[in-house]
């Protein structure tokens, strides 16, 4: 028995020996020639294996396991001009290469995709990927150029509503986005109300936003996940470039701490609109101040060859109020140190330590010195792994571990006044472990498959009261529990599925299918978001909202993927969805839980974009109709209802239009049909006030909106030392006064009449900027 | 155990939910950028449907019910009053005592002391349906003092002087209050002037009241009076505030949340009242 097994043995060794013997892996980080920045989702393909390809990680790493042989190998990336390389594999080869940038020639733009046909031939859905450079020249509000904005005109995603950077995807909760800046998750990504998202985008390397599959490595938000990543830093040249614009500027220095070994960039912007309030006439104005501020820096070192680091972070604030009466501040603070290794050829780590904290103040008629402050804090320790199989396997696997701690509310006050101590909302503190494994395949020539498994689980733990009610809200018991002590663990498996079949070159049909688990939700209970919106864990009382969605689409592309077009269609299910009884009160209520009803949600609509890439003019058009329905037993007496922001129709155009070398035109047109809101169905008289009667839930539709804007970017200066442009831009240009909100109220002059009052908040909003760079 | 100034704690009246921050930012917004228009809105016409307010109080021994209907909400003619109603009020014992219409959806039993802590219900019945609702006397809870400040012009809210209301909280008693107020005779009625509140947190201490929203001037004549109201009506009020002040910071409006049955909208609330009167002087 014992010689059978030691003939095996050997008979699988020698055999994975010869296998072994034939097969070496190609290697390598791809980066920017001039700066030294990684490029991720470069292509990599093998001329003589056709099909035969990667694409590098978001540190630029890739790696290829091929038989020995000579090759040609072709190394591709979005604005960057392609590469072929002579490789003779006949031991394992590091092959790091750096890409030239285009340079910007009108005749002949050729923006190829990260691979021309990536669409086409990823196993990835409903993904769209932004580089800073596409998003320049899309006009927004007060010419900023604008992450967040930009998304909102890619079909699926739906804006929270004008002025508000929150945004909807495929039917989800505006807290159902991870959105991440170099893997610390942000909570808050808007700047005054909604008008800025935080994102500098002076400071970003590249975005993707994943509505469709989204890939086992991320978890916790139901929807969807806006990963972002920060420019590492010129590590050749020092360079410093900036923008000063009419409402605000942001300078941006960036270079090599040593030349090829180390970089930093640290960026900075600052709003300036309440210098302009000081010059109203309006004394009111005149004592309102509003700014914010923003800093961005990241700062890497490249050890050796195989190991690297990179420490990056984030710091903004928004101040808000008026005189000594009111005032509001709220912002975030980020820190990310990570640690890339290459064990061997195929193995690619990256250890992480987060940090994110979001907090907010309020200080209400400060004469009383009365300060509401709220917060939440995550310390998050993460490990990804990637393993090249093989030309057709890509494993990846890993951990993240979060500790939660939130303060939901805390009031402070002066102690030369005679005020009563509300309770302290008690601290909450819980810890969400995942653990994944993947692997992306080429099961055949024309089929890729992706499938993984995460396990995802959320545990409460003390020090902290946690509360028992009954089923009229009343609170039973509360239970105390100590430092460390698990009170609740709950959760489970996320299977993520994805297929990608391709039906010729030019032409293929993906499926995917994705379970989420979220632990964390944003009670807001109003019809537009605030920075006051409170974040609840998961506990006994509640349950972790859980999606399942399966998206089917067809992809295919023109003229030699000058064109790319696609229809995705999706299916939702939404389970443990949070509501609020009639009259809930969630400001600083430790019992807030008991004010919660949950129920179901689901979700469905179509997709078609068709984009042009090339060409003088270009740009995208997408439309999406939807539907996305709640259903609760305490509200709208158990029937379904839309949910707010249904909206059915949806529809961006977005156009870039070459005048000359030096003038770039943009225009950018958003339809979408109005929300499901609540209006009166009648009137009655009530202790002499006279005030509507509710029937149905959300059963009327706000007015229809949109909106024109137009850009136009003038270049002026173009060296290689010094680069200038202006921009100017219109938002709203035909001064549409769309819907913000509808009052029904009794007339001024008239208390016995009632009357329907729109109110809008931007007519056209002009704005010059002049951008420079060194 | 921090030490206080004087023996009577400010109430946490700031913390109202229907002032929340979100409404004092949104505010501040709309008041320097948004600009309004009055708009034609096609509402669907709801079936009408009925409205009863019932008011049964204890210093005045008397029951007061009005019952109307709902009706289209651009109408410019007052909704229309239910006068052919049954209307009976029924106590604890189960005695019941039929209330008399006056004309104009009103009704009314005089001469009719209410027991304190003890439960009444009212019934109606009307074009073959019935509602009923339970309300509960409680005694009222006498006012220490009543005094002023004056408070200087900010941005939310007129220079002028404020009441303040001193009274101490019965304690081991969950208590609900309302308070009215009539500047020189005539009745504050906007939705505004619906003052409700609890004693949670407060349990037992001396509580002061500052009326933020009633500014008053020198030489005016303030009654108030300072009633207590069962659960039901406190209820009933605080999400008819809410809804009655929907703003963009506000969640979707819903009726208040009435102690009829059968879907009638209204309330019905016993309460008691203790008053007193103060003239603003230089």
């Amino acid at each position: 028995m014992l010689k059978k097994i030691i003939l095996v043995i050997l008979f699988l060794a020698v055999y994975a020996y010869s296998g072994a013997q034939n097969r070496y892996v190609l290697s390598g980080n791809i980066s920017d020639v001039s700066t030294g920045e990684d490029l991720a989702g470069a292509a990599i393909a093998v001329e003589e294996n056709p099909g035969t390809g990667t694409f590098s990680n978001n540190y630029g790493f890739y790696s290829l396991k091929l038989e020995h042989g000579k090759y040609h190998v072709r190394f591709q990336f979005i604005g960057y001009e392609t590469r072929t390389i002579e490789v003779d594999l006949h031991e394992n080869v590091k092959l790091d290469v750096e890409l030239q940038r285009l340079n910007y020639e009108i005749e002949n733009v050729i923006i190829t995709g990260q691979r021309a046909d990536r669409n086409i031939s990823s196993v990835e859905m409903g993904a769209v990927q932004l580089a800073p450079r596409q998003i320049e020249s899309i006009p927004v509000i007060f010419g900023e150029p604008d992450i967040l904005k930009t998304i909102q005109l890619t079909p699926g995603v739906k804006p929270a509503g004008e002025g508000n950077s929150g945004f909807y995807v495929r039917g989800g909760g505006i807290d159902q986005n991870l959105i991440l800046l170099d893997e610390a998750p942000v909570y808050s990504a808007s700047h005054l109300l909604g008008f800025f998202s935080v994102f500098n985008s002076e400071a970003l390397k590249s975005a993707s936003l994943l509505k469709g599959s989204i890939p086992a490595q991320y978890g916790g938000r139901a929807s969807s996940v806006l990963d972002i990543q920060m420019n590492e830093g010129n590590l050749k040249n020092y360079g410093v470039s900036g923008n000063i614009g009419l409402i605000s500027s942001n300078l941006t220095v960036e270079g090599p701490v040593a030349k090829d070994k180390s970089s930093f960039m640290l960026s900075g912007r600052r709003t300036y609109a309440d210098l302009f309030l000081n010059f109203s006439k309006d004394e009111d104005i005149k004592s309102t101040y509003l700014y914010f501020y923003d800093l961005n820096l990241k700062t890497n070192y490249k050890i050796n060859s195989r190991n690297r680091i990179y420490l990056s972070g984030y710091l903004g604030r928004d101040d808000f109020g008026y005189k000594n009466e009111f005032g509001f501040d709220w912002g975030s603070l980020t820190g990310t140190l990570r640690w890339n290794h290459i064990f061997g050829e195929r193995l690619f780590s990256n250890t992480s330590l987060i940090f994110s904290n979001y907090s907010y103040n309020i200080s209400v008629l400060r004469d009383l010195d009365l300060k509401i402050s709220s917060e939440i804090q995550n310390v998050n320790l993460k490990q990804d792994f990637s393993f090249y199989a093989n030309a057709a396997n890509t494993l990846k696997f890993g951990f993240n571990i979060i500790n939660h701690k939130i303060l939901p509310g805390e009031i402070a006050v002066n102690e030369g006044y005679s005020y009563v101590p509300p309770e302290t909302i008690s601290r909450r503190k819980a810890i969400e472990w995942a653990g994944y494994v993947s692997n992306s395949m080429r099961a055949a020539e024309k089929l890729k498959l992706y499938y993984g498994l995460r396990v995802a689980l959320f545990s409460n733990i003390g020090p902290g009261e946690f509360y028992e009610f009954d089923e009229n809200g009343e609170l039973v018991q509360t239970t105390e529990f100590k430092r460390g002590e698990i009170y609740k663990t709950q959760g489970g498996l996320e299977p993520r599925l994805g297929v990608n079949f391709l039906l010729d070159e030019i032409s293929s049909v993906k499926a995917s299918y994705n379970r989420i688990y979220q632990f964390l939700h944003l009670l807001t209970n109003t019809t537009t978001t605030t920075p006051t919106d409170l974040w609840l864990p998961s506990s006994n009382n509640v349950k972790p909202q859980i999606s399942d969605q399966v998206s089917l689409g067809y992809f295919r592309n023109f003229k030699n993927n000058e064109f790319e077009s696609s229809l995705e269609v999706y299916y939702k299910d939404l389970q443990n969805q949070i509501d609020y009884k009639n009259g809930a009160d969630l400001v600083l209520n430790s019992t807030v839980e008991s004010e919660l009803v949950f129920g179901r949600g689901w979700a469905y609509g179509a997709e078609l974009m068709v984009k042009r890439n090339n060409g003088r003019l270009n740009g995208w058009l997408s439309y999406t109709w939807s539907k996305t329905m709640r259903q609760f037993d305490g509200i709208n007496n158990g029937n379904p209802f839309p949910a707010r922001h249904d909206r059915t129709h949806d529809v961006s155009l977005v156009a870039m239009y070459d005048i000359t070398k030096k003038m770039k035109l943009s225009a950018t047109w958003v339809y979408y049909t109005g929300n499901a809101v609540t209006f009166p169905s009648g009137k009655y008289e009530i202790d002499g006030k006279t005030i509507g009667y509710y029937t149905e839930r959300n059963g009327y539709r706000m007015p229809d909106y949109h909106r024109l804007d137009l850009g136009l970017v003038w270049q002026r200066r173009k060296t290689a030392k010094f680069e200038s442009s202006w921009n100017f831009s219109v938002y709203n240009a035909y001064a549409r006064e769309n819907a913000y909100f509808i009052d029904f109220r009794t007339k001024e002059d008239n208390p016995s009449e009632t009357e329907a009052v729109q109110v809008s908040l931007f007519k056209a909003i002009p704005s010059i900027s002049y951008r420079f760079k060194f | 155990m921090k030490q206080f100034k004087s023996q009577y704690y400010h109430h946490k009246s700031p913390l109202n939910h229907h002032q929340s921050p979100a409404y004092f930012s949104l505010l501040l917004l709309f008041i320097f950028i948004g600009c309004e228009r009055v708009i034609d809105v096609d509402l669907n016409e709801a079936n009408p449907q009925i409205v009863i307010e019932g008011n049964l109080s204890y210093n005045d021994a008397e029951l007061e019910v009005k019952i109307s209907k709902t009706g289209s909400y651009f109408s410019k003619t007052p909704t229309e009053k239910v006068d052919n109603a049954d209307v009976y009020l029924e106590d604890s014992a189960g005695t019941r005592v039929k209330a008399e219409p006056s004309g104009n959806g009103i009704y009314k039993i005089e001469n009719y002391p209410p027991q304190q802590e003890k439960d009444y219900r009212l019934f109606i019945e009307s074009e073959g349906q019935k509602y009923e609702a339970k309300s509960t006397v409680y005694p009222a809870v006498k006012i220490d003092s009543l005094g002023y400040e004056y408070q200087q012009d900010m941005r939310f809210f007129d220079g002028g002087y404020r009441l303040l209301l001193h009274f101490s909280d019965p304690p081991d008693k969950e208590n609900y209050y309302r308070i009215k107020v009539f500047k020189n005779g005539e009745l504050l009625n906007g939705v505004d002037d619906l003052i409700v509140f609890d004693d949670s947190g407060l349990d037992g201490k001396g509580i002061q009241v500052r009326l933020r929203r009633q500014s008053l001037d020198v030489g005016d004549t303030a009654h108030v009076q300072f009633m207590a109201i069962d659960e039901k009506a406190f209820l009933y009020f605080t999400t008819f505030r809410e809804m009655a002040n929907t703003n963009p910071g506000s969640p979707a409006p819903a009726n208040p949340i009435s102690n009829f049955s059968n879907g009638a909208l209204g309330y019905f609330s016993a309460w008691s009242f203790d008053a007193q009167t103060i003239t603003i002087e230089e």
